[in-house]
């Protein structure tokens, strides 16, 4: 190899590491960006889980409510009487 | 007239006829009796006032009145109705604000548990000027790292009258955060502070008060700042208080130490290798570069605990970075994460230890004088610190524990996220913190024996935290001490049955409601079956009542 063949060849090294850490800094970004919408990602799903965990509840809460009112009416009816 | 139980004091200015009769009532209707409402009005200019509040104090014995010649704004009002107070406890109740009917009743009943309490607060939500409530806001149990960052017990306040007296009331120089002042200082002397997880008290949002934002009174936390600066001058915290940038209700602590003691950094590890950026890393080089490169702190030694079976190179490595900071100490033995630390404790010398995993990578530049900031102070006996994953995503915000077990809340989050009540952004106490990255004194390390081997892998810092907590010593978690953690990197991060059943053996009940989460949440997420469950209760104690079974 030739003094110019082996100052080229390096020049190239070199070309190739700064492309090499550019795209690793674009990674790294593109890392980030990922990790903030997995994170919300994350939230949301704790909210949904919340949420669904209230759905559940829905009916039950609604037989009580409704059972309350039956006993509440059926008690106001023996007091009028009827 | 006998003492009563507790005087309100109740400054009143020019308060809305509707908001201020809605106040009035709210103290009427207390199924707790023994009070008496000490209202001072501030020379309202409008005559509407007056009368309302005249004929309040005609209506009922109960009900305290006094008019000021001159308007002198709320502290020397404030003032003026501690003087009329005869109450064995003060209760603060702003004028335009409301109590739950059973809030004295459910105060009495906590200082009835626990008589040396000298401070009890509870919780609170907001309520408009229709009266629709809103913003629940559940709070931890007494946390003093927290009280520094954030007046978070605000409403409802009680304090004994006797220790307000002491400290000589509320303090003129603090106008805006007289409140916040005087809490810090009765709870410097205070003998034990008691937490009421009800929401007994609603803070009205009008135009005008500072539950409807910052604009309302951008003064008060200018003297919030003032109030916390004095207190940590007080108790000698080496700390300047400073506002935080997005929200007006949330301060931090940047250290300002007089000494540097030697700290020393302990790190187990077996000189493994992962990805990290991208790059193929030694994780143990990788965390001592950061340690050397970004720390301000001057005086720390870094002892690594190295395995025979780490590759060679290593420790050269280890040496050519950190040069004569570096002390390595050999470790032939099976896997244990708890020895390995007591190992490089019982090798260091500094007056502080802190324990570090290999895969954490140092971003705050403060974060020792940050550590030694907190762990130099009387009763803190760990100090934890924000730990992200690589790509930014919270990792540990402090330790919560449910049923025995401590979990990482908010884990996987973004990393900016600032949780229920600013839970992730102030400093606050918590059981434990992780060991990836803990500092503690090392009195204190070696009192408690250290971490115990018999938690080789798992819960060493949970346990270790605990022991602490037993001695009476505070663990903190501080969020502007950001650590990268990469997690897991060398060992498996399932924990197995036989740790879960050893920690709850050990720890089992103390650890079954976390005292710094609140029943009303989970996860620090709303739980809105909490409402259910407080009236089930209710329920179940009236018909214990009607059995009998309770008097």
């Amino acid at each position: 190899m030739t003094g110019g063949d082996r100052e080229e060849l390096l020049r190239e090294i070199e070309r190739r590491d700064a492309e090499i850490a550019r795209l690793r800094d674009l990674l790294l970004a593109k890392e980030a960006e990922l990790g903030e919408a997995l994170g919300r990602l994350r939230e949301m799903e704790d909210v949904f889980r919340a949420m669904m965990g209230i759905a559940a509840r829905v009916p039950g809460a609604m037989r009580v409510t409704a059972g309350g009112l039956r006993r509440l009416g059926s008690r106001r009816r023996e007091r009028n009487g009827g | 007239m006998a003492e009563p139980r507790f005087s309100i004091l109740t400054p009143t200015y020019d308060t809305p006829a509707d908001v201020l009769a809605a106040m009035l009532e709210s103290v009427r209707k207390q199924r707790f009796g023994d009070w008496e409402l000490c209202l001072v009005d501030d020379c309202s200019p409008d005559p509407e006032v007056v009368r309302t509040l005249e004929r309040a104090a005609a209506g009922d014995p109960r009900i305290r009145l006094q008019r000021r010649e001159a308007n002198g704004g709320i502290v020397a009002a404030s003032n003026d109705a501690l003087a009329m107070a005869r109450g064995e406890f003060v209760a603060l109740l702003d004028h335009d604000d409301e109590l739950h009917p059973d809030a004295l009743a459910h105060v009495d009943e906590a200082l009835l548990r626990e008589p040396r309490a000298d401070y009890v607060y509870t919780d609170e939500d907001k309520i408009d000027r229709d009266g629709h409530h809103s913003g629940p806001f559940f709070k931890p149990d007494w946390s003093p790292e927290r009280m520094r960052t954030q007046m978070y017990t605000c409403h409802l306040s009680v304090l004994r009258r006797s220790l307000v007296e002491e400290v000589g009331g509320f303090d003129p120089a603090f106008e805006g955060a007289q409140d916040w002042d005087l809490v810090l200082k009765v709870t410097e002397r205070a003998r034990a502070v008691a937490h009421v997880p009800r929401v007994l008290y609603h803070w009205r949002m009008l135009e005008t008060s500072t539950a409807s934002g910052e604009v309302a009174k951008p003064w008060a936390y200018e003297a919030g700042k003032r109030a916390v600066q004095a207190h940590c001058e007080r108790i000698g915290l080496q700390a300047e208080s400073e506002r935080d940038v997005a929200d007006f209700g949330v301060y931090h602590l940047r250290p300002r130490l007089r000494e540097q003691p030697l700290v020393s950094i302990v790190i187990p590890t077996a000189g493994g290798r992962r990805e990290v950026r991208f790059e193929d890393t030694v994780l143990v080089s990788h965390c001592v570069r950061s340690i050397v490169e970004r720390s301000s702190y001057p005086n720390y030694e870094i002892v690594c605990v190295l395995d025979a079976s780490a590759p060679p190179e290593v420790a050269g490595e280890l040496e050519a970075i950190a040069g004569e900071r570096l002390r390595l100490v050999p470790y032939d033995r099976p896997f244990n994460f708890s020895e390995k630390i007591n190992a490089g404790a019982a090798a260091s010398q500094g007056e502080h230890l802190v324990l570090l995993n290999d895969d954490v990578e140092v971003a705050t530049p403060d974060w020792l004088e940050r550590m030694a900031m907190y762990s130099s102070l009387d009763g803190i006996g760990a100090v934890g610190a924000k730990l992200v994953l690589q790509d930014g995503r919270l990792q540990h915000a402090g330790v919560r524990f449910e049923k025995g077990l401590p979990g990482h809340p908010f884990h996987g989050y973004r990393g900016d996220y600032r949780a229920y009540g600013n839970a992730v952004c102030v400093a606050q106490n918590c059981l434990a913190v992780t060991a990836a990255c803990l500092m503690s004194r090392r009195e204190l390390f070696e009192q408690v024996g250290g971490l115990d081997p018999a938690f080789p892998v798992n819960y060493n810092d949970a346990d270790y935290c605990l022991k602490l907590h037993r001695l009476g010593q505070r663990s903190v978690y501080d969020p502007d001490l950001l650590m990268v953690h990469f997690e897991s990197s060398s060992r498996s991060s399932e924990v197995e049955d036989w740790e879960k059943r050893l920690l709850q053996e050990r720890w089992l009940p103390l650890t079954a409601v976390d005292p710094y989460s609140n029943p009303n949440l989970r996860h620090e997420m709303p739980r809105p079956t909490s409402p259910f469950a407080w009236r089930r209760r209710r329920l179940r104690l009236r018909r214990r009542r009607a059995k009998g079974q309770l008097v």
